[in-house]
């Protein structure tokens, strides 16, 4: 019966459930297979196997990565099919229903029906879990807790409610089947995308743009089922806002249906608005991707090229016509045209003033620097600056970065990285400052060696007492604790860049083979060329001369159950486990360039058990 | 009762409606007639609640139809293009039908489905066009609907099954004072169950009358006259609408009370007199404008 004062109509929903339970069973069955089953099959050790649950739980198990996207977009084009034909949309809305129990109801089914195949799971895995083989080395089984289950239910509503909010919007903007359902798809990816498509233009043209971890911290967070992709699950109070978002894409959707021209069945899109903003979106797309690939090859006119073929296909997707060139469509087109041509100007002429903006030393906290020459802490690491007169310093130099970059890039205005003369050298520079507001700026640059040679504010940085305490980080490296590679190379006369080398691995000097003493000798000779460098001397014909790349792999203990701590940047630092999986060393990792103002290092090398090529390396630098 | 005032719709750059007006009076049968493009679908679509006006007023009982589920409750309506859930049964259907229709009348449903000899159990999908038809015929006659709205509903069924379709319908007027809007392209079955006729044209009403009020106020004459000047003066004072000679025979059609045109003829004492009311159809065809052939077929 129908409920009047009710939203929800009982005989539609239940009409709908016995319509479209095929499609929830299609997906319960590829979960089962993937999960229950999965882990009944892997029962031949005794226990249900571990991972399988983890990777169920943390929804990185195929079912999840599938079902999450193809569940709740099919079940939103199979609720709302009746609104992409002319008979079908007539003769629903002629029912008994309001235009708002209509909605409502066919948005619950979807929904529980998209929801089900996970519910079924989680009570699958509540019972199942008291079997699960926990691993040795796993001395916190957090994936067989009940808690832990159903905070993958939650989270997999999360997901699945977004999805779907997302998938039954496009069902009421759009007015085909086949549209629906590429515009669900669409539509759950396109902030990211955007996101991306805008990075890639700051990318391009804005020098001294870095992603680093935007990605990550922005655009997997616009979508919870990217996010989840992630692996660390969703939080509560993510959960929270994934939900809030979902119920307001949902009312939008609601006072859209409501508005909806139900007349405009079998178009591509019914509203106007909708079909000028995907239009648009598919032509900057077209643009921005053609314009981002071929632009080296074909210059400015891949981006127009783009736009041609990005304005035909949207113009005959939206307008479900071949006539593409009507006034209409043309006066589209031309506004499609001004504003990507805003958008690429207000990069091009860094309208927002990204790459003059040098934040004030006053304003700064701190600043991580890094660079492949100057490195401050001789670790190879970022280092933090946080005395205020060396933030002065890397502010003032960094100034100087971006003011003369007309005097060294050649291209200035395509690629950030810029276009240098092949005969000068560059030198990476990133640098990371923390303001004093909790802002975050972060650039990266590549520039002219000159550039950081000329440098006092650098010179002054790198002879300061706080870079002095920075290359304190040798000290806990001794002939003991520390594997050493080496790693010689010389170049030839060719200022092309042929280069020879030597690679003496960890079988050339396996641990305990090679001379304690010897080891001894070439750590503090090491140290003590570290501490006394010169700044000028970091540069001192840098650009093709042989250097010994030096390797130390210093092992310290560790306390099994403390937790794990890395340093910024895991290459440089690693964990050994022992068979409980519980971690027994900490590995520090620290690679120096030995160049010949290495006199102590080198002649440490001398007295060492080296191979003839690496001997005859050092002896090249030695002669220069 | 349904009232339509100063109803307006307009598809983009089209104006399908233009500040129409339509009354049908509880237990009659009304006739929508229009050439194709009209606006009969989209009139009817706002009578069901369908379509959204941009302008006026459509009521049933003096409720506005649109969203308003009490109305669509006592609402029955045939489209010209059926829709059924995919591969449901007819026996299927009527159970989704019974669960909304509060007047649902099951012991009605299956007499009627015995009645056409319809399979209950056979998809719907897979009936013919006629078939299909008379499926929704049953469903929707089943909710014993006060107003029904059919477009197009014999299109397609056999001369039996059409007979057999208006028994119902004038039986459920004669019974329960049901309203029916009804549009056809058959006119003739029209001429003979309609109480009034709507002609619509271009968006707006042309003529809307009771049927037997628009047939006696048209006529076709065939008359032949001693003299033009009798011609002349038999016609004067008369609407003469159409007028053509064929030898000594004058082919008119008048306007007007029947009793008004015989009197003002014989009074000029005619040798030829002959007087027929208009069929709907040629009623039709004259008032949409017909050309000069079709009119010809009127008087011929």
């Amino acid at each position: 019966m129908t409920s009047r004062a009710s939203l929800l109509n009982f005989t539609l929903i239940k009409e709908n459930f016995k319509r479209f339970w095929p499609i929830m069973a299609g997906g319960l069955a590829f979960w089962l297979i993937c999960g229950p089953i999965a882990l009944m099959i892997s029962r031949s050790n005794g226990g249900y196997d571990y991972s399988v649950m983890k990777s169920v739980l943390t929804h990185l198990n195929p079912a999840p990565i599938m079902l999450n996207i193809l569940l709740p977009v099919a079940l939103a084009v199979a609720c709302f099919s009746y609104l992409q034909k002319s008979n079908s949309a007539g003769v629903m809305h002629a029912m008994p229903f309001s235009r708002a129990s209509l909605f409502v109801s066919n948005y619950v089914s979807g929904l529980v029906l998209a929801i089900l195949p996970a519910a079924v799971i989680t009570v699958f895995l509540l019972l199942m879990r008291g079997g699960v083989e926990i691993p040795t080395w796993d001395w916190s089984p957090t994936y067989v807790t009940g808690t832990r289950i159903l905070r993958f239910l939650l989270e997999e509503f999360t997901v699945v409610s977004f999805v779907y909010s997302i998938a039954v919007f496009a069902a009421v903007i759009s007015g085909l089947g086949v549209i629906h359902a590429l515009t669900a798809v669409a539509l759950n990816f396109i902030c990211p995308a955007v996101f991306l498509l805008m990075m890639g233009y700051m990318d391009i043209y804005e020098y001294g743009f870095t992603a680093g971890s935007l990605f990550e911290e922005f655009a997997m967070r616009m979508n919870p089922y990217m996010q989840i992709l992630g692996g660390d699950g969703l939080s509560f109070t993510e959960v929270i806002v994934y939900l809030i978002v979902a119920a307001v894409i949902a009312l939008l959707a609601f006072l859209l249906y409501r508005a909806r021209y139900l007349e405009k069945a079998g178009e591509s899109y019914v509203f106007r608005a909708a079909k000028y903003i995907i239009g648009f979106l598919m032509v900057l797309f077209a643009s921005s991707l053609t314009g981002f690939i071929f632009h080296s090859e074909i210059g400015p006119a891949a981006y127009i090229l783009g736009f041609v073929v990005g304005y035909i296909v949207s113009m005959m997707i939206i307008n479900k016509s071949t006539k593409i060139f009507t006034k209409d469509c043309l006066l589209s087109g031309l506004i499609y045209a001004l504003v990507i041509a805003a958008i690429v100007c207000v990069f091009r002429f860094d309208a927002i003033g990204y790459q003059k903006r040098v934040p004030d030393a006053s304003r700064v906290e701190s600043v991580e620097f890094w660079s492949s020459t100057v490195d401050l802490g001789m670790d190879g690491k970022y280092d933090t600056i946080e005395d205020p007169v060396n933030i002065e310093h890397v502010t003032n130099f960094h100034r100087e970065i971006v003011s003369d970059k007309k005097n060294y890039l050649r291209d200035n205005y395509y690629f950030g990285s810029g276009d240098f003369d092949s005969h000068d050298a560059t030198a990476g520079v990133t640098l990371r400052y923390a303001l004093k507001n909790g802002r975050r700026v972060e650039r990266t640059y590549t520039i002219p060696m000159s550039l950081l040679r000329k440098s006092e504010d650098m010179k002054a940085v790198w002879n300061s007492a706080e870079n002095n305490g920075l290359l304190q980080s040798l000290d806990p490296f001794s002939a003991g604790n520390t594997e050493i590679t080496l790693e010689g190379y010389t170049f030839d006369d060719n200022f092309n860049g042929a280069t020879t080398w030597q690679n003496y691995d960890t079988d050339n000097l396996p641990m305990g083979t090679a001379r304690l003493e010897e080891k001894q000798l070439l750590i503090e000779a090491l140290k003590k060329d570290v501490r006394n460098i010169e700044y000028d001397s970091l540069f001192a014909d840098y650009d093709y001369e042989p250097y010994i790349n030096i390797s130390l792999d210093c092992r310290i203990p560790v306390d099994p159950h403390e937790p794990e701590e890395y340093i910024d940047g895991a290459a440089w630092n690693y964990y050994d486990y022992n068979d409980k999986g519980e971690p027994i060393y900490n590995h520090i990792v620290l690679n120096i360039n030995a160049r010949k103002n290495y006199v102590n290092t080198m002649n440490a090398l001398l007295q060492m058990d080296i191979s003839g090529d690496l001997r005859t390396c050092v002896e090249t630098i030695l002669a220069r | 009762m349904i009232n339509v005032k100063g109803l307006c719709k307009k598809f983009d750059d089209f104006q399908a409606l233009n500040n129409l007006d339509l009354n049908v009076q509880q237990g009659s049968i009304y006739g929508l007639i229009g050439v194709n493009g009209s606006g009969k679908t989209t009139l009817i679509r706002h009578l069901t609640g369908i379509l959204k006006s941009d302008c006026g007023t459509v009521q049933m009982d003096g409720q506005d139809v649109y969203d308003n589920i009490d109305i669509k409750q006592r609402l029955g309506y045939i489209p010209d293009e059926l829709f059924f859930f995919g591969s449901y049964t007819l026996k299927a259907m009527g159970a989704f039908y019974k669960g909304l229709y509060a007047n649902w009348d099951q012991d009605r449903f299956e007499a009627m489905v015995d009645d056409f000899g319809l399979p209950a159990r056979g998809k719907l999908s897979r009936f013919s066009k006629g078939m299909q038809k008379q499926a929704q015929f049953i469903l929707t006659m089943s909710c014993r609907p006060d107003f029904l709205i059919l477009d197009e509903p014999i299109d397609g069924l056999d001369p039996i099954v059409r007979k057999k379709v208006w028994k119902y319908v004038v039986d459920d007027v004669a019974e329960r004072q049901m309203t029916v809007l009804v549009s056809s392209h058959n006119l003739k079955e029209m001429e003979g169950i309609c109480d009034a006729i709507g002609i619509l044209s271009g968006g707006e009403m042309k003529i809307e009358r009771d049927l037997d009020e628009l047939k006696s106020d048209i006529h076709k004459v065939q008359a032949a006259f001693h003299s033009a000047e009798d011609a002349e003066r038999a016609f004067k004072g008369l609407n003469v609408v159409h007028r053509e000679k064929n030898g000594s025979v004058e082919h008119l059609i008048i306007r007007g009370p029947r009793e008004d045109v015989e009197q003002a003829v014989y009074a000029a004492d005619p040798i030829i007199f002959d007087m027929l009311p208009l069929s709907l159809e040629e009623v039709f065809i004259f008032e949409m404008g017909g050309e000069n052939d079709d009119i010809q077929s009127i008087l011929a």
